[in-house]
C-alpha cells in the first residue's frame, strides 16, 4: 500500500469517528433546543387559553391554521391531586384539520377556576415541523462531513506529494540501483533535514556496498592472478620429475595424478579469471555473430569427444540468428551450454538444438528438474561433483548473457531446456 | 644457443633455467627490469624469455629495448595476465610468441624450438626425427621423402608429440592441446585412443622408424626406433 493512501485512509477513518461523535452531540443539542422552544411556545399558548377561560373571554378557534390544537375537560379533584400540575409528553394525536393522527408534543396542565372545579387543558403542536428541522440538520451535517473529508484528504495529498518529492526521488533511485553497475548519484538537493539525512545514509550504504562489491571482484581477480605463478611452478616441477630416469610405474602414476589435479586447479583458476573479466566488461569488441555457425563449429568437436556416449544431435535452424556481441563470449556461451548438454545426457539420447530469429534453445534428456534458483550460481552441482568439472559452466553462461544483453532461462518438461533470448 | 630468462619469481626462474639447461641451452637469468637491461646492453642473446610484470619496470620496455638493439634476438613473452590486449601489444612491439602462465615446461621448450627454427630458415621449417619430417605450416608429413596423408586430428597429435620427443605426454594434456579446453569433462579418452590407433597404423604402413609408446596407460612418448 502506498504511503499516501495509507495516510488518506487513516485520516478519513479518524475523521469519521470524530465527525460522527460531533454530529451526535450537535444533533442532541439542536433537538434539545428545539424541544425547549416548542415547550416555551406551548406554555405561552396554555397561559393565554387559561387566562381567556378564567376571564370568560372568547377562546381562540381550534382551527386557526397553525395546526395547534387544544381542548379542556373537567377532572375530579382526586385526578388533579394524583398528578403533577404540568406534564409534557410526546404522543400521537388526532388532528381534525388533517383528518389523521400525527406525532405531537403535548402539554397538559391542571388548573382550578374560581368555583373550585378542576380542569385539564391539553395543548398539542404536531412535531412534523420539528422532524423536518432535524432532517435538514442531519443532512447538512452529512454534507459538511463529505465536503470536509474530500477537502482535507485532497489538501493532505497535495501537501504530502509536494513535500515528499525528495523522498519519491530517493525511492525511484533505489529502484533503479544495481550494485556494480553505472548508477546515478543519490538524489539530494533538499533543505529538509530528515530527507538530507536519509539521502546521506543511502549514499553511505551504497558507497559501502559498492566498495565491498569492488573488493570482492578485485579479490577474485587478484587471487587468481597470484595463483598463476605457483601453479606454473608446481606443474613444471612435476613435469621435470616425470622426465627423470628410473621412475617406477607406480611413482609415475602418482605424479600424473597430481599433475592432473593441478591442471584442474589451473582450469578452475582460468575460468574464475574469465568470469571476472566478463563481469568487468573486458570484452568490449562486438561484431555480428551468426549463432548457428558457432553451434555448427562446436557440435562436431563435442560429438567426437563424447563419441562413446553415442549421442544424437538435432540442429534445427529456422531463421538465422545474428547477434551483435563479442565473438569470444559467443563461443564461451555456446560451448558451455553444449558441454553441459553433452556431459549430462544419458547414453544414446538426443540433444535438441533449436535456433530461431532472436534466440536459441539447447535441451537434453534428464531425470528430474533441477533447482531453478541455484542452477546458475557458481559451484552448484546437482549431484555429486564430477571430477574435472569446475561447476562454473552455467555461471559463465549467465555472466555472458548478463553482459551481452541476453537472458538465459531454464525449464523442465521431461527434458532440461536452456533458452537464450535477446532482452 | 644463449638464452636470457627475465622472471622475478625465483622458483619459476630456477625451474625454467633447469629445464632449458637440460635441453642443452646456455641460460642466464635476470630478476628485475634494470638487471635485464644491464645484461642485454653487454651481452647478446639468441632468445629472451620475458615476464611482463617486473620489479622496477614493465617487460614491454625491455622488449622495445631489445628491438632497438637487434632484430635477430627472439623474444617470447611469458605473462600471468592472459589477456588479448597484452598479447596484441607484445606481438605488435615485435615479440615472437606469447605464453600464458601457467604453462607446461614441454610447451616452453617446444615454443623455444619453433621460434628459433622459424627465425633461422624463414618459415619453411620441419620437425625431424628419424626418417620422419613434419611441416606444420603446410600440414605435410613425409616419411623417407614420401608424402603420407593424415587427417587433421592425427596430424595435430603427431605435431604435438614431435615437438616433445622422448618426453612423457599426459593424454589429458594431449587431448586439451588438440581438441581444445572443452574436453575437460570427458570421463574417458576413447577419442584419443581411436585417433592414436589410426596414426600408429599409418606410421607403420609408411615404414616410419619412430613409434608412439603408451606409457603406463596414462600417457604417450614419441621414441626413435621401432617398438
Amino acid at each position: 500500500m502506498k504511503l499516501i493512501y495509507k495516510i488518506a485512509l487513516s485520516l478519513s477513518s479518524i475523521m469519521l469517528v470524530f465527525m460522527t461523535l460531533w454530529s451526535i452531540f450537535f444533533f442532541r443539542v439542536m433537538t434539545a433546543e428545539i424541544n425547549d422552544e416548542t415547550d416555551d411556545m406551548l406554555e405561552e399558548y396554555s397561559r393565554d387559553i387559561i387566562i381567556k377561560w378564567l376571564s370568560g373571554a372568547r377562546l381562540p378557534a381550534t382551527d386557526n391554521g397553525t395546526n395547534n390544537t387544544y381542548y379542556i375537560r373537567k377532572v375530579s379533584p382526586e385526578y388533579a391531586d394524583s398528578r403533577q400540575r404540568i406534564r409534557y409528553e410526546d404522543a400521537d394525536i388526532y388532528i381534525a384539520s388533517e383528518g389523521e393522527h400525527e406525532p405531537a408534543r403535548i402539554r397538559r396542565q391542571v388548573f382550578m377556576d374560581s368555583d373550585g372545579a378542576f380542569y385539564e387543558l391539553t395543548v398539542a403542536v404536531p412535531t412534523f415541523e420539528r422532524a423536518d428541522l432535524v432532517r435538514s440538520i442531519l443532512w447538512s451535517i452529512v454534507i459538511l462531513y463529505i465536503v470536509l473529508l474530500i477537502a482535507l484528504v485532497s489538501i493532505t495529498i497535495v501537501v504530502i506529494r509536494f513535500n515528499m518529492r525528495p523522498f519519491d526521488a530517493l525511492v525511484r533511485w533505489y529502484d533503479s540501483y544495481a550494485p556494480g553497475k553505472n548508477n546515478a548519484p543519490v538524489p539530494s538537493g533538499t533543505d529538509v533535514v530528515e530527507f538530507r539525512k536519509l539521502a546521506e545514509a543511502a549514499q553511505k550504504a551504497v558507497d559501502r556496498s559498492e566498495k565491498l562489491y569492488d573488493q570482492q571482484k578485485q579479490f577474485i581477480s587478484n587471487a587468481s592472478h597470484e595463483l598463476q605463478t605457483p601453479l606454473a611452478v608446481s606443474m613444471g616441477r612435476i613435469e621435470m620429475l616425470l622426465d627423470s630416469p628410473g621412475l617406477t610405474e607406480e611413482q609415475a602414476g602418482e605424479l600424473v595424478k597430481i599433475h592432473r589435479t593441478i591442471m584442474d586447479l589451473t582450469r578452475l583458476n582460468k575460468t574464475l579469471l574469465l568470469m571476472s573479466k566478463i563481469e568487468n566488461g573486458q570484452f568490449p569488441d562486438v561484431e555480428d555473430v551468426d549463432i548457428a555457425s558457432v553451434f555448427r563449429e562446436n557440435v562436431l568437436m563435442f560429438k567426437e569427444v563424447y563419441a562413446t556416449k553415442d549421442l544424437g544431435v538435432e540442429l534445427s535452424v529456422g531463421e538465422g540468428c545474428v547477434w551483435r556481441m563479442n565473438v569470444q563470449l559467443a563461443s564461451v556461451l555456446v560451448n558451455n551450454l553444449l558441454k553441459n548438454a553433452f556431459s549430462h545426457s544419458p547414453d544414446k539420447s538426443v540433444i535438441d538444438i533449436r535456433i530461431w530469429n532472436d534466440g536459441f534453445s539447447v535441451s537434453n534428456e534428464g531425470a528430474g528438474p533441477l533447482d531453478r534458483s541455484r542452477i546458475f550460481t557458481r559451484f552448484y552441482q546437482e549431484n555429486s561433483r564430477k571430477e574435472g568439472s569446475t561447476g562454473l559452466g552455467l555461471a559463465l553462461v549467465k555472466a555472458v548473457c548478463d553482459n551481452s544483453g541476453l537472458k538465459v532461462e531454464y525449464g523442465y518438461d521431461g527434458r532440461h531446456c536452456f533458452t537464450v533470448r535477446h532482452v | 644457443m644463449k638464452i636470457l630468462i627475465v622472471e622475478d619469481e625465483a622458483s619459476l626462474q630456477e625451474l625454467m633455467s633447469k629445464t632449458l639447461k637440460k635441453e642443452g641451452y646456455v641460460v642466464e637469468t635476470a630478476s628485475d627490469h634494470d638487471s635485464a637491461i644491464d645484461k642485454l646492453a653487454v651481452y647478446s642473446y639468441d632468445c629472451v624469455l620475458l615476464d611482463i610484470m617486473l620489479p622496477g619496470g614493465s617487460g614491454f620496455d625491455i622488449l622495445e629495448y631489445v628491438r632497438r638493439l637487434s632484430k635477430r634476438t627472439n623474444v617470447i613473452i611469458i605473462s600471468a595476465k592472459d589477456s588479448i590486449d597484452d598479447k596484441v601489444r607484445g606481438l605488435e612491439l615485435g615479440a615472437d610468441d606469447y605464453l600464458a602462465k601457467p604453462f607446461h615446461l614441454a610447451e616452453l621448450v617446444a615454443r623455444m624450438r619453433s621460434v628459433s627454427r622459424r627465425s633461422h630458415n624463414d618459415g619453411e621449417f620441419a620437425y625431424r626425427l628419424g626418417n620422419v619430417s613434419l611441416e606444420p605450416d603446410s600440414n605435410r608429413l613425409r616419411v623417407d621423402g614420401k608424402d603420407v596423408p593424415l587427417l587433421k586430428k592425427e596430424f595435430d597429435i603427431l605435431a604435438y608429440l614431435m615437438q616433445r620427443p622422448g618426453h612423457l605426454v599426459d593424454k589429458t594434456v594431449l587431448a586439451e592441446a588438440v581438441w581444445g579446453d572443452h574436453v575437460d569433462q570427458a570421463d574417458n579418452f576413447q577419442f584419443v585412443y581411436a585417433q592414436m590407433k589410426n596414426l600408429r597404423r599409418k606410421l607403420e604402413e609408411a615404414g616410419a622408424d619412430i613409434g608412439i609408446k603408451s606409457v603406463y596407460g596414462f600417457g604417450y612418448k614419441l621414441t626413435e626406433g621401432k617398438e
